[in-house]
């Protein structure tokens, strides 16, 4: 350990730690634009430029490793200067085009403008300056401003060293130095996006967002990543009911606008893949279950709440009534959070029977946003995206369900052939991602031999279409709940937006049935999760406010040290 | 005075080894083989022996600050990528005296334990590289390079690798860089270049000139040599002589000879008998001095650094009475802002800034806030840069406006140069 002095403040760090380290440290935010924590340096922009005592030059804090005793000042008069003279040269050939900028507002050479610069301009003069390309298109994603560039190669480095693509580089020299790629070839890949995140200005920007909404009218909610067992942590952008109103109409409100990835060291750093930045528009799909439907003779109609609880609670007690607790059956679902397995797990106890099977099923073929030589189901790369694509398969496990619905669904399909089971309450669709048509077939006309077949789902399937009942949940978006990754941490998803139509939470739906059968009574998810870590040994010990923003390990051994985590090393996205 | 690099030049046959042989060659590298890497060393350091380059870091001191086992190999670059302004000295041995550098080449890799050394080449020079090439050649076919030179054990390779004619590939990181087959940007240091340099190896870069030196200091002795120039700046050196002189050309000075000596004596004195006006002492990077501080200077790198000034390469750049200095500046300006590598900002912007403000004043467009400007420009680029690039604009513009600044302000007030028939 080393100990040095940043502007008076002293500070203990490891030996080899940079200054623009240790003073994060110490709290103290050096300007930097092209330092990123989880790249290599390039000390390039020299924003992060400090006087250390006893030197003649000022150095560069990011390059600069700390010494016992080092004395660092970072805001001295002198070094302000150097700071705004440096901040002036960022400056002196950007287009200053933020008004029909995208990334306005979240832009740090903004920001510093108004933090160190806020200088009339000597360079004010736009046909003076460099002519550079714009609205360079790179691939599908992913579209740059070459003008807007403050060349800081953060975007350079993030395709050397994390997505090792090496597909971005330096062109020409001197001010005529631009970005691009090799021949303008497009980007490739399924982290594209985080190009987007890692570029402190408007040069590069995301084709899906961009033109959409100001980002000053979102606001970030966060949230865990369901599309693999990875469990990104992100947050969802969105514009609330009843938030700010202005222009409602081009900006909807109660809209997710956007997924940015939320730093967690241990499970995804800066970063999430395309997918999960895309999975937003499965919230949003017009293919949404939004209200309650019942058989009836000219297939599925509308029912009411009401009716739907009633209906069912009365039906599942008689077949267990008529036929015995073992011919009612539920099925677990590691698309669905602990505390809605949970729940499903405690009402079916509270009828007699033990649910033991759960489906990992998640639809077939390609999602927005992919790149990858096999199915999204099948993929899997040694970055974050994970072969599992359910995001609580663990979780589902550590419930109780432990036995995976396979091809005969894990003995179900064939007890309901043979007529042992009657009623079946199933937590998302189990077949959907069953492609052999004969296997989907058979499995489909199983389920037809039913009494009662409720399924509860996000989605219309071909499974729902063939229910007693369907009973329209939620997406991640519009509930409270954990998630448990394939590390086995547990994590919080958060509701962002308020549920479609008349669709509701998926706790509260099964939070009803459990109060039916004088199971208890549950207003919110955290209840449901306090209960759940009383009855269920693995997450024993465990609350909201322990998971706070870095999650909890199942079983819970250890608690996440502090530090593990935390934002030590800078502040979010463009640090 | 001994000449040490230019002695046997005359003989124009002196770029094939038996002439070179003939005068004595390469007994500097058979004495170095019998001699333990230490012992070079300590004679190089005794020489006081400092880089040709333009830093002028002492060459002994420099080889110690390699890292020691890494268990990985150690890189001799040779620095041939001269493209100073002003500067063609390096050029002069590569082309008429070339087995000399073969030698100290050699000599280095033995002190330093290198057995592979790299010749990076100026793109530009086509000649050069053949006649080193075949250079090399003869001196593999001698048995001087290759396995086991001179049956003493010690295997050396030597490849040249010709630029593609940047000026940055001088600087020893982007000269590292782009023999890596990257593009030739200068490195974050630390790690400097004698921990991590080629291949992530400890490296060592030495300029041609500083390297044609070693064969004298082994055959001679460190004291010998330094015996040459002042005690601080020893031995001989090639200086550039350009611009308005009657005779340009390369001449090999002790070090401390007076600067007039070289223009008046050598040089043959200022064209059409005008007079002195301004000298680049050190290559075009380094600030200009007048001639009221000409007439008194030495050629040693201590006078030079007492003028607020440097010996840099040893490229002297004589202007006359009739230069106008703002459009030598300009010249000066385009030429860093064309070869800047873009990486920091200070340099990408500040060198095409410096030249677009210097375009207009020269054209009689300048704005009276201009010459500020510039000077708070140079200061936005003094120092704060990855490599010295833009320290090599600052520098001049500095000096130029600190010297001549009546020259800007009448360029600005009469909207026009009053030295028009210079232009050309």
């Amino acid at each position: 350990m080393m100990t040095l002095t940043i502007d008076g403040k002293k500070v203990e760090v490891p030996e080899g730690t940079k200054v623009i380290e240790a003073a994060q440290k110490a709290g103290i935010t050096i300007p930097r634009f092209c330092y990123h924590p989880a790249l290599s340096i390039a000390g390039v922009c020299r924003l992060c430029t400090v006087a250390i005592e006893g030197q003649k030059k000022g150095a560069i804090s990011c390059n600069t490793p700390v010494a016992e005793g080092m004395v660092v000042y970072t805001n001295t008069p002198e070094i302000q200067e150097t700071r705004k003279g440096i901040y002036e040269l960022h400056m002196a050939n950007h287009p200053i085009d933020c008004p029909v900028c995208d990334q306005s507002g979240e832009c740090v050479l903004q920001n510093y403008y108004m933090q160190v610069g806020r200088y009339k301009s000597a360079f004010k003069n736009t046909a003076e300056k460099v002519q550079k390309r714009k609205v360079v298109h790179l691939g599908e994603k992913i579209v740059l401003d070459t003008e807007r560039c403050i060349l800081c190669d953060r975007c350079v480095r993030f395709c050397n060293e994390i997505t090792k693509n090496y597909e971005l580089n330096r062109f020409n020299r001197g001010n005529h130095t631009e970005i691009g790629t090799f021949e303008n070839r497009p980007l490739t890949g399924n982290y594209q996006e985080n190009l987007v995140d890692v570029c402190p200005v408007g040069a590069l920007l995301s084709k899906d967002f961009r033109f959409k909404v100001r980002v000053w009218w979102v606001e970030p909610v966060d949230s865990i990543c369901n599309q693999c067992s990875r469990g990104c942590n992100i947050q969802l952008h969105v514009r609330k009911k009843g938030g700010q109103v202005q222009n409602t109409v081009f900006h909807p409100t109660n809209e997710v606008y956007r997924i940015k990835p939320r730093l967690h060291a241990d499970v995804n750093s800066y970063w999430i893949c395309d997918v999960g930045r895309y999975s937003y528009k499965q919230i949003h799909t017009e293919s949404r279950l939004s209200q309650p439907l019942k058989k009836g003779p000219r297939g599925l109609q509308a029912k009411g709440w009401a009716d739907a609880f009633e209906d069912i609670a009365s039906r599942m007690r008689g077949i267990a009534q008529k036929s015995g607790p073992s011919s009612v059956a539920a099925l677990g679902s590691a698309q669905h959070t602990n505390e809605e397995n949970y729940l499903l797990w405690r009402w079916m106890k509270k009828m007699g029977t033990s649910p033991t099977v759960y489906h990992r099923a998640v639809p077939k073929g390609g999602r927005p946003g992919f790149h990858g030589d096999v199915d999204w189901g099948e993929f899997e790369d040694n970055l974050l995206i994970q072969k599992d694509k359910n995001p609580n398969t663990r979780g589902v496990q550590a419930v109780g369900f432990h036995k995976e619905f396979t091809l005969d669904g894990a003995g179900l399909l064939p007890a309901i052939e043979r007529g042992e089971i009657k009623a079946l309450y199933c937590l998302g669709d189990p077949l959907r991602d069953l492609q052999n048509k004969e296997t989907f077939l058979s499995a489909l006309s199983a389920m037809e031999r039913l009494e009662l077949l409720v399924v509860q789902d996000a989605y219309p399937s071909d499974l729902a279409s063939r229910a007693t009942w369907v009973l329209p949940g939620v997406t991640f978006a519009e509930k409270e709940g954990t998630f448990t990754n394939f590390q086995g941490r547990v994590q919080r998803i958060r509701k962002a937006i308020e549920p479609l139509g008349e669709a509701k939470a998926d706790w509260e739906i099964l939070s009803e049935f459990v109060k039916r059968f004088e199971g208890g009574e549950f207003s919110s998810a955290e209840g449901i999760f306090e209960a759940l870590a009383q009855e269920i040994p693995a997450f024993h010990g465990m609350t909201y406010e322990m998971i706070g923003s870095k999650g909890v390990m199942l079983p819970l051994t250890q608690t996440l040290s502090p530090q593990s985590g935390e934002r030590a090393k800078g502040e979010g996205f463009n640090p | 005075m001994e000449k040490i690099l230019t002695k046997h030049m005359d003989d124009l046959n002196l770029s094939q080894i038996e002439t070179y042989r003939f005068y004595g060659g390469y007994e500097g590298l058979r004495k170095a083989l019998s001699m333990k890497p230490d012992e070079i060393i300590e004679e190089v350091k005794k020489s006081g022996l400092r880089g040709r380059g333009g830093a002028g870091f002492p060459t002994g001191m420099k080889w110690t600050f390699l890292a020691k086992n890494t268990g990985k190999p150690i890189y001799l670059c040779c620095n041939a990528d001269e493209s100073e302004p002003g500067t063609f000295k390096d050029r002069l041995i590569i082309e008429r005296n070339p087995h000399q550098l073969i030698e100290g080449i050699a000599i280095a890799c033995c002190a330093i334990g290198a057995h592979t050394a790299y010749i990076y080449i100026r793109g530009e020079f086509f000649h050069g590289a053949r006649v080193l090439q075949k250079a090399l050649d003869e001196a593999y076919a001698s048995g001087f390079l290759g396995k086991d030179i001179l049956k003493s054990g010690f295997d050396l390779h030597v490849f040249l690798h010709r630029g593609m004619g940047a000026y940055i590939c001088g600087e020893e990181t982007a000269l590292i860089q782009s023999l890596e087959g990257k593009k030739g940007f200068p490195r974050l240091k630390p790690p400097f270049p004698a921990v991590v340099g080629l291949f992530n190896c400890p490296t060592i870069v030495n300029n041609v000139e500083t390297l044609a030196n070693l064969p004298y200091i082994v055959l001679n002795g460190g004291a010998k040599y330094a015996q040459f120039g002042t005690p601080k700046s020893s031995g001989t050196r090639l200086f550039s002589l350009s611009g308005h002189v009657h005779r340009p050309g390369v001449y090999e000075l002790e070090m401390g000879t007076p600067l007039m000596d070289l223009i008046e004596k050598e040089g043959g004195g200022i064209l059409k008998g005008r007079k002195l006006k301004a000298v680049i002492p050190g290559g075009s990077s380094v600030p200009v001095l007048t001639e009221m501080e000409v007439r008194n200077i030495r050629l040693d790198f201590e006078s030079m650094q007492n003028a607020g000034t440097m010996l840099g390469s040893g490229g002297v750049i004589v202007m006359d009475e009739a230069t106008c200095m703002v459009h030598a500046l300009r010249v000066l300006a385009r030429f860093y802002k064309e070869e800047s590598c873009g990486q920091c900002t200070p340099c990408r912007e500040g060198t095409g800034l410096v030249l677009q403000i210097l375009e207009r004043i020269d054209q009689g467009e300048g704005r009276l806030e201009d010459i500020d400007l510039l000077l708070r420009l140079s200061k936005y680029m003094m120092g704060t840069t990855i490599c010295p690039l833009a320290d090599a604009d600052a520098m001049p513009i500095q000096s130029f406006i600190a010297k001549f600044r009546n020259e800007f302000e009448e360029h600005i007030r009469e909207h026009g140069c009053s030295y028009d028939d210079t232009h050309d």
